[in-house]
């Protein structure tokens, strides 16, 4: 199932319409009522107007306080994982296994020699740390991939497990910082957004909410 | 990110909607731009000074421009117009949310959140309703940790070298589990706790020694440090004894004489009930800290192999209920705001303590970096609550535990949504907060006088009246509620005999689901009171 909307607000409207109309109830590891739908792909064509729209409005609520757009943009930019987290995307994008920078080493320069590429793919997903079924922290956030079309940067994520009321409106909002900043060193357009997400879902509690969201025009 | 584009930044994101111009912005974002116009406007002239001040002020001016045209070059600001002497006016051209976001996509620099932030509770903090642990330290330290003896394998300097290291990070307690791993080496343990103690002396913290006297081999050793710890009157030590009713039965003799040792020094003793729970208890300043049960057993096996020890708790807050009802009224919806807020800031702090953990917590991460993210796997935060009322006379009790208990649903109601919205963004992140009450010695002088009736007992038999059941039971299910831990004092004259309190002892122990207690004995100027022992 695909969603195609021209603005990030849209899409994640439809999308959580979609899950809370057809999604299938299950209680999930942590005893919490979720309920899923498979295979979801979203596309947002012009995310740069409304790319923080979701997280202005999910601020609005006082049932819970969303981080700061830094602290979120920064997972996906800082190359240094704070000694807390099991993980971070930053850190697996620009310095995958202590040693490897999948951004400024590989992504960068090969969009730039050849911008037509289909190899710009990067993945967050570490077989070495990540295969263990006892390891409860391991990202969502599986793959990227990178494509210039008509001097466009499009890009895509592929989501393995993707909490679409809060988790997803973060999860476009980094991949857009991260596409930024290769499409300010390969001097291409802003193109569209798409997120693939296995297991799309939203949990019981935050039905509620969600309906308040669809309400409002 | 530099300062002045901080400053900028921060301006047009408190007025989204103005214009701003040039002289303006520098007034606003440079400190020292008022003190030249002082010296421009001021009557005494000095050409030198004025030249000075002159240059100074162009020198402002071109600094704060370089910064806005930059921000404009980057599309956050724009100049929306140019003035009369050709004075640039600048606009913000984003939303201020996304001022973030745009002046993130152009660099790569790390996020490092402020050091101090503005707590949306203040207001309650000079109405006395409201008490940070360690204001001035609020984000810098933790509460309090425990250490499992088993890691240090009977090693005792290398025990207290952590302590000591530890120390500088901690605002209220250390706590040792298993100490009677060490009871063996009878002689060397008093020293070394004597020298702990003066260290934790020193910095005004509490240490805990936890010790389960069914495995202590060496039970002459631990009758030994009861004795140097009483008689020295070690204020910053607390030995926590883990007992069954089983313990009392098979050690009568030993626990006669431990209670001796207590009742004629006039010192408290801790019981905690290891029947009722395998979570250890710390003995902090303002109160006491347990863990999850659960979550303790699943960190139990490492503890001691791997893992050196966990933070228990990170921030503390303390609230007087009775000042708080006084002032606001007994309104529901406006305590569970109140929290609300509360909650908020705890996560803020604990954000900045996460993002600047490495500059924070040096030392606790250089002891074992690998398992830095173990060592907060269990942390939490407190709400300690001050003259709650449940020994309130008229008070209805039944409010007050369910007041609590709705409370207590909203915030972890709050706490999940936290974790879950933190994990979805890719920062997989711990945020509890535990609810537990706060020490009369620790708010005395700043919250309200203790509002509590006091129920004498005369012995064993008044531990089986109708007003102790009553008592007991309230006390029971706070034990449930407030699920950071909870301690029940009972007070009891030091003349009582030995037998007789290890009779009690074993009552509570078989009878009541209470996790800790502690008998707090009262010396000779307290026998006017003309009861043997009273619960407090």
């Amino acid at each position: 199932m695909i969603i195609e909307e021209k603005s990030t607000l849209e899409a994640w409207k439809k999308s959580l319409k979609l899950v809370i109309e057809n999604g299938v109830d299950f209680r999930d590891e942590n005893s919490r009522i979720c309920r899923e739908f498979f295979n979801l792909g979203i596309v947002i064509k012009e995310p740069w107007d409304d790319i923080t729209k979701p997280i202005s409005i999910l601020n609005k609520f006082r049932e819970w306080k969303f981080p700061p757009l830094e602290e979120i943009a920064s997972i996906m930019l800082s190359k240094k994982l704070a000694p807390e987290y099991s993980y971070s995307y930053g850190p697996r994008l620009f310095n995958f296994q202590g040693k490897i920078n999948q951004i400024d080493n590989f992504i960068i320069p090969l969009l730039k020699n050849n911008p037509n590429s289909r190899r710009g793919t990067v993945v967050l997903w570490d077989h070495k740390e990540d295969v263990n079924p006892n390891k409860r922290d391991i990202p969502s956030l599986i793959m990227v991939d990178f494509k210039i079309r008509e001097n466009r940067l499009n890009s895509s994520a592929v989501i393995r497990s993707n909490d679409l009321f809060f988790g997803w409106t973060a999860n476009v909002y980094q991949l857009f910082v991260l596409s930024e900043y290769i499409r300010k060193e390969t001097g291409c357009d802003r193109g569209l957004i798409n997120t693939i997400s296995f297991s799309a879902h939203v949990f019981e509690d935050q039905f509620e909410f969600i309906k308040k969201i669809l309400k409002d025009k | 990110m530099n300062k002045t584009e901080v400053a900028i930044l921060n301006l047009f994101q408190k007025f989204p909607e103005r214009e701003l111009s040039t002289s303006e912005i520098v007034k606003q974002v440079e400190p020292g731009f008022e003190k030249v116009n002082e010296l421009l406007n001021s009557p005494i002239k000095n050409k030198d000074m004025i030249k000075e001040a002159k240059l100074t002020k162009a020198k402002l001016h071109r600094k704060v421009l370089y910064y806005l045209n930059k921000l404009n070059y980057e599309g956050i600001i724009e100049v929306s117009r140019e003035g009369a002497k050709g004075e640039k006016f600048f606009m913000l051209s984003v939303s201020p949310e996304e001022i973030g976001f745009a002046s993130h996509i152009h660099r790569t620099s790390v996020y490092l959140p402020s050091k101090s932030i503005s707590v949306s509770f203040e207001g309650y903090e000079k109405e006395k309703i409201l008490l940070r642990l360690d204001q001035d330290k609020w984000i810098e330290r933790i509460n309090s940790i425990i250490l499992d003896a088993r890691y240090f394998k009977k090693d005792l300097s290398k025990l207290r070298r952590f302590v000591e290291m530890c120390l500088p990070f901690v605002n209220d307690v250390i706590a040792i589990s298993r100490c009677e791993e060490f009871l063996e080496q009878s002689g060397q343990v008093s020293l070394m706790l004597s020298k702990m103690h003066s260290k934790c002396s020193d910095y005004d913290k509490k240490i805990s020694f936890c010790v389960d006297i069914s495995r202590s081999e060496n039970k002459e050793a631990l009758l030994k440090l009861i004795g140097e710890s009483v008689e020295n009157r070690w204020e910053h030590f607390t030995l926590v004894l883990e007992v069954s009713a089983k313990d009392i039965q098979e050690h009568p003799v030993l626990f006669e004489k431990i209670l001796e040792f207590y009742s004629k020094n006039n010192e408290t003793i801790y019981f905690k009930n290891k029947s009722l729970t395998d979570t250890p208890y710390l003995v902090g300043k303002s109160g006491i800290y347990t863990f999850s049960e659960t979550e303790w057993e699943n960190v139990s096996d490492e503890l001691g192999e791997s893992l050196y020890g966990v933070a228990c708790s990170q921030s503390t807050v303390m609230i007087d209920l009775e000042r708080f009802f006084e002032k606001m009224g007994e309104r529901e919806e406006i305590f569970i705001d109140f929290l609300n807020k509360i909650a908020g800031s705890l996560l803020e702090v604990n954000s900045i303590q996460r993002r600047r953990s490495e500059e924070l917590f040096t030392n606790l991460i250089k002891l074992d970096r690998e398992r830095i993210k173990h060592f907060f796997s269990l942390s939490k935060n407190y709400i300690r609550f001050w003259n709650y009322g449940w020994k309130k006379i008229d008070f209805n009790q039944e409010y007050l535990k369910e007041l609590i208990r709705e409370s207590k649903r909203q915030i972890d109601k709050f706490c999940i949504f936290e974790e879950t919205i933190y994990k979805s963004c890719g920062m997989p992140t711990r945020f509890r907060i535990a609810f537990s009450s706060a020490f009369h010695n620790f708010i005395k002088d700043k919250f309200t006088a203790p509002s509590y009736t006091r129920v004498a007992v005369g012995g064993l038999n008044d531990l089986f009246s109708d007003k102790m059941k009553e008592i007991i039971g309230i006390k029971e299910s706070l034990f449930r509620i407030f699920d950071g831990g909870d301690v029940m004092s009972f007070h009891c004259r030091n003349e009582t005999s030995s037998a007789e309190l290890l009779r009690e002892v074993s009552f509570i122990l078989n009878s009541c689901r209470i996790n800790l207690f502690r008998l707090k004995f009262i010396g000779g100027r307290e026998k006017s009171l003309n009861l043997r022992s009273y619960i407090k």
